[in-house]
């Protein structure tokens, strides 16, 4: 038998809940908010760098904008040049192995530029800057070999060699463990330079990834794309790279041997020719 | 009977349901925050690919302009602005159908204008080349670094002439069912028209596609033929089963035929333009351009005298030295038993500041005799059709110097010993290294001083470099 009596809540019950909910909801969205605005969630510190442990909102918009100064080069680009990765040349290097790239903390395109085929050079042929292989040499001096197979350096120049931007990427292995984990700490940086060489834009993120969350589809790193090879007819024929970034945000998870693995966002296919 | 109720009393009933209450909230708000970090994510990545397309798109609307205007001109110099300004527009819209853009985006060509002329020899007067600096600070005529490597190489080969540009807008316009009035955009594509000769290219081994051959793999060159420094062009299908020097990495067994996007302008020059040259409207131009005092015959009853030129019945000689006109062409319908002397311009001749285009027309069954003997230093521009060229070595037994560019056409050959300054070009499918072992004593240098004198009557290509902006 129904009671004769049911009573609902009193008028102050409401008004405390809805005080209490309100009170609640304010804290809530503002540790949400505050989340959103500083990299407060779970991060490292590396050679003083601090690196977000992915998935991370903030890391990915800072990828977002290292992305857009990305491609805004691509467009003005007259030749992309990738060092690093696999198959830096189909026939004069082992395609396995990671190639050379920029030390990191060169950044000068005048130092730079001056190694790039111009038009002073005796065997000039603008035909060479359809490869980046023939300008390696040129810019040895400035090259780290040792690498990962996930690090590159990408110049983009305009003529013969003026240096607009480059962008690198690197990945790190820290000793010791994070929150009991081995991590791959990536630093990404995109810079870009005036006509004077002065730099006139930089975006940049830096996010690290438990061992195996970084093992996106198509692995983080560069894989150069080849045509041809003929020296006879001076045809040393790079068709780009594919450059894989790593995301900040899309990580493989905690199954990274799964049949199918998610790809990261920023993957570029990028023509040595523009 | 006092009856006692299961239910709590009131005020309990009124703490649980409290309870409940902000239980709920607390649920509600973590599913919110949840969804709140996904949908920022997804918002920020929705963003970032409509960037990316955009781009893409930009860069699909500028491959449409410039195929476009290739398309209509290329390398045809019959320029008919009325014809160009009706052709143009419709040419851009059929191409922008074949173009698959993100659902709800819709791009159309909402403006154009008329490319400039490109008018060469022996059509018009060519367009004088152009100071092209790499980088300027006037921003008309902009430098030309930033039109692209596949532009660049061609024009820091050897004099251009910037022709001016043409620019097109398209409308893009986004409708989606929450936003009836949409977001409209205007993409404009400015187009930069050059004329390039090509002799710019120090040796072109060319292909005909259409009237010939392409050949599989590129021609294997005796050594030392080409001097440091020389430019050469070559384009090959990519096939690695018939080309050794091609790796598969882009090969598309699908469209074995098919080349990559960098190598259209290339094509231009190594195919398109040699199939422009040796076809019939070239080829008339040119005994027009000769006229009938600049043209000598050797079926012909009487011949025109001609400065420079001697013959007897089935010889004759071009001495350069001497030659005063601007285009001498020699026809040979027989060819077998035809020979023709071409003596050199001394050093020092005051002629040798005016080049000449030199045009042996043999349309018999077989090659004309040709020898060159004695250093050449006039720009010679010289289309050898179904000539056997021979350069005989000098009386020291040197090999001579000739500056020119020499053009072969598929029935041509050459032979002898020859130190060539400036350009030659060759139909690289019939193979002449193979059936002319002495090609062996000849070596191509490269020339700006004779690039730039022969420019002005050189056959040209037009290249076209797109630059796009993106504006609300």
């Amino acid at each position: 038998m129904r009671p004769s009596q049911c009573q609902g809540f009193t008028l102050i019950e409401c008004i405390l809940s809805l005080l209490m909910i309100g009170l609640l909801s304010a804290g809530f969205c503002s540790l949400l908010f505050a989340a959103f605005a500083t990299s407060e969630l779970p991060s490292m510190t590396l050679n003083g760098i601090t690196y977000a442990k992915a998935p991370d909102i903030g890391q990915m918009n800072a990828a977002i904008d290292t992305q857009m100064l990305f491609q805004k080069l691509q467009q003005k680009a007259d030749a992309i040049l990738v060092f690093g990765g696999k198959g830096s040349h189909p026939y004069l290097d082992d395609s396995t192995q990671p190639s050379p790239v920029i030390n990191w903390d060169s950044w000068d395109p005048a130092s730079l530029g001056r190694g790039l085929a111009g038009p002073t050079d005796a065997n000039f042929d603008p035909a060479r800057q359809f490869s980046s292989w023939d300008q390696r040499g040129a810019l040895s001096a400035f090259f780290t070999t040792g690498v990962s197979t996930a690090d590159f350096s990408v110049v983009f120049v305009q003529g013969f060699n003026r240096i607009i931007g480059m962008a690198k990427q690197r990945q790190l292995s820290p000793a010791g463990k994070f929150n009991g984990s081995q991590v791959h700490c990536y630093d990404v940086e995109v810079r870009s330079f005036d006509s004077a060489g002065a730099m006139s834009a930089k975006a940049d993120y830096h996010v690290c990834y438990p061992i195996g969350e970084d093992s996106w589809r198509i692995a983080p790193g560069a894989s150069h794309v080849w045509f041809r090879y003929d020296p006879s007819w001076d045809r040393d024929e790079e068709a780009g790279a594919f450059l894989v970034f790593a995301d900040p945000y899309v990580v493989a998870g905690e199954n990274p041997a799964a049949e199918v693995l998610p790809i990261s966002e920023f993957s570029f296919y990028v023509p040595v020719v523009n | 009977m006092t009856q006692t109720s299961s239910f709590p009393k009131n005020r309990e009933r009124g703490m649980i349901g409290f309870a409940v209450l902000l239980l709920a909230g607390v649920v509600i708000m973590i599913f919110t925050a949840s969804f709140f970090v996904s949908w920022t994510n997804y918002q920020t990545s929705l963003a970032f690919d409509s960037y990316h397309s955009q781009l893409v798109e930009m860069a699909g609307l500028q491959q449409v302009v410039e195929e476009s205007i290739l398309d209509l001109r290329s390398t045809e110099p019959a320029y008919n602005p009325n014809s160009i300004n009706n052709d143009i527009s419709p040419e851009i819209s059929n191409r922008l159908k074949a173009l698959v853009f993100t659902p709800h985006v819709a791009i159309s060509l909402t403006e154009g204008t008329t490319p400039p002329a490109h008018i060469f020899y022996p059509f018009g007067p060519a367009a004088t080349a152009s100071t092209l600096p790499m980088f300027s600070s006037a921003p008309m005529p902009p430098g030309i670094a930033g039109t692209g490597n596949r532009v660049l190489r061609f024009l820091t080969s050897g004099p251009a002439a910037d022709l001016g540009t043409a620019t097109y807008a398209f409308t893009r316009s986004v409708t989606v069912s929450h936003n009836p009035t949409g977001e409209t955009r205007r993409i404009a594509v400015t187009a930069r028209l050059f004329s390039v000769p090509v002799t710019n290219i120090d040796c072109i081994a060319y292909g005909l596609p259409s009237t010939g051959s392409v050949a599989p793999s590129a021609p294997i060159m005796p050594n030392g033929f080409f001097a440091s420094g020389v430019s050469r062009l070559v384009a090959t299908l990519n096939d690695p089963a018939k080309d050794p020097t091609f790796y598969p990495d882009m090969y598309d067994s699908n469209r074995p035929n098919s080349l990559g996007y960098q190598y259209e302008n290339n094509v231009l020059f190594s195919w398109d333009a040699y199939e422009f040259i040796w076809g019939s409207t070239y080829q008339n131009a040119l005994l027009s351009a000769a006229g009938p005092t600049g043209t000598f015959d050797f079926d012909a009853s009487v011949n025109p005298s001609i400065a420079g030129v001697t013959n007897s019945r089935n010889s004759m000689t071009i001495d350069l030295s001497i030659v005063t006109a601007t285009t001498l062409a020699v026809v040979d319908a027989s060819g077998t038993g035809r020979s023709i002397q071409v003596l050199g311009s001394p050093a020092g001749n005051s002629l040798n500041a005016q080049p000449l285009l030199l045009y042996l027309k043999n349309t018999g069954s077989g090659p004309t005799s040709v020898n060159i003997s004695g250093d050449n230093n006039r720009p010679i521009l010289l289309l050898s059709r179904q000539c056997a060229l021979t350069f005989l070595l000098n009386p020291d037994r040197s090999p001579p110097q000739f500056q020119g560019a020499i053009i072969l056409d598929r029935n041509s050959t050459a032979s002898g010993a020859v130190t060539l300054f400036g350009h030659l070009s060759f139909y690289y499918a019939a193979n002449p290294f193979t059936a002319n072992p002495a090609w062996i004593n000849m070596t191509l240098n490269d020339s700006p001083s004779v690039k730039a004198a022969v420019a002005p009557l050189a056959p040209r290509v037009l290249l076209v470099s797109t630059s796009a902006t993106n504006e609300i």
